[in-house]
């Protein structure tokens, strides 16, 4: 395998273990906040990873663009996705768990008293 | 090249288990979401994995789709919980 | 439909023309036609004052952005990994010194992108939009702090406009 064929691999390597450990943490977290931490971000980092290092692998230029399409669209859409799951969460009084500090509630005290 | 690829697409089956699993398990319904959420994306770099194993972009169509219907289907939920609450 | 709306169009045109692959002139005319009904229909927001990207500082802030990601996500594996501990998660707030909803969206976006931090909700009501955040790990407060004014500093540096330059120094001063 030449070198890049060995940098392609490295990278497919390292997204799918990151597809792993998302699904990995949404199991074993306690807290939904901390779930969806856990299995939002990094699973978008790998496909992000794994589209970069198969769109250079492709024979035909516009397969290639494709790819480049889905990394722009991961990356746009995955944080809304994420930040709206969790603010439905938070707004439709999903446990928060333990916290050791939180200014959102004073704020939100302060706006009801 | 083929023996990385194998190895991906396990690991991934193995990744989508687990996100069935959180699934199944009792939660609420921001659990169930995010499971499906992930799930979707799982299949997203699983079709970019199976596109370098072939070498030809057939199916980087079903891609696009696959992730564009996740982010809607996520957001729209979302809205939906709002209302209801977990 | 105003010529404000000339970027949403050329970049829904160009997103047409990428997942036809082909640039060919049917393609740019059909995209072109496409955005520009889209864009009729669903007008969304109203575009604020157009304020120039400057690339020195776009640079900086994709570089910063880069090294969070990959610093954060090597830490939220070996918290993935290692067994259950206490995991200290709490809100923090942050003040916001842009009014643009663009400028918002992109800080919300990196901050929501790199692992850790979550936006969670903002408050418009006061002088200056105020960011929530969710934080998955708070083992040390100023240190998260730290980057979060990091990341807002740099993209207002990247994108917001030369007011919100200078009332972002003075504050900083």
């Amino acid at each position: 395998m030449s070198a890049a064929d060995l940098v392609v691999a490295a990278l497919l390597l390292v997204g799918v273990t990151l597809s792993l450990l998302a699904a990995v943490g949404l199991n074993r977290f306690t807290n939904v906040y901390s779930r969806m931490h856990a299995a939002t971000k990094p699973a978008t980092l790998g496909v992000v990873l794994v589209a970069a290092a198969a769109s250079t692998r492709m024979a035909d230029p516009d397969d290639t663009v494709k790819l480049l399409v889905v990394i722009v669209l991961q990356l746009i859409t995955a944080p809304v996705g994420a930040h709206l799951v969790g603010r439905a969460a938070y707004r439709g009084g999903t446990p928060l768990g333990p916290l050791t500090l939180d200014e959102l509630a004073e704020a939100e005290h302060r706006r009801d008293g | 090249m083929t023996a990385v690829t194998t190895v991906c697409l396990a690991v991934l089956v193995v990744a989508g288990l687990l996100c069935l699993v959180r699934l199944a398990r009792p939660g609420s319904l921001a659990d169930r979401i995010v499971a499906l959420d992930t799930l979707l994306v799982v299949t997203v770099t699983g079709i970019a994995v199976a596109a370098v194993r072939s070498g030809s972009g057939a199916f980087l169509d079903a891609l696009l789709v696959t992730s564009l219907l996740g982010f809607v289907g996520t957001t729209t939920v979302a809205r939906f919980m709002e209302r209801r609450g977990p | 439909m105003t010529l404000r709306r000339l970027p949403h169009v050329a970049w829904l045109a160009a997103v047409w023309v990428a997942l036809w692959g082909d640039v060919t002139a049917g393609n740019v005319l059909a995209g072109a036609a496409v955005a520009v009904g889209l864009v009729s229909v669903f007008p969304g927001a109203r575009p604020g004052p157009a304020a120039p990207v400057r690339p020195a500082a776009l640079l900086r802030f994709v570089g910063f952005f880069v090294w969070q990601v990959i610093k954060a996500n090597a830490i939220l594996s070996w918290e993935i990994v290692t067994p259950k501990r206490h995991l200290e998660a709490g809100i923090v707030k942050m003040e916001l010194h842009t009014q643009s909803d663009a400028v918002i969206t992109l800080i919300a976006n990196a901050i929501t992108l790199t692992p850790g931090t979550l936006a969670l909700t903002v408050h418009r009501g006061g002088p200056l939009p105020i960011l929530y955040v969710h934080i998955l790990h708070l083992h040390d407060v100023e240190s998260v702090r730290c980057d979060l004014a990091q990341t807002e500093r740099l993209a207002i540096a990247a994108f917001g406009g030369a007011t919100t330059q200078q009332r972002t120094s003075a504050v900083r001063r």
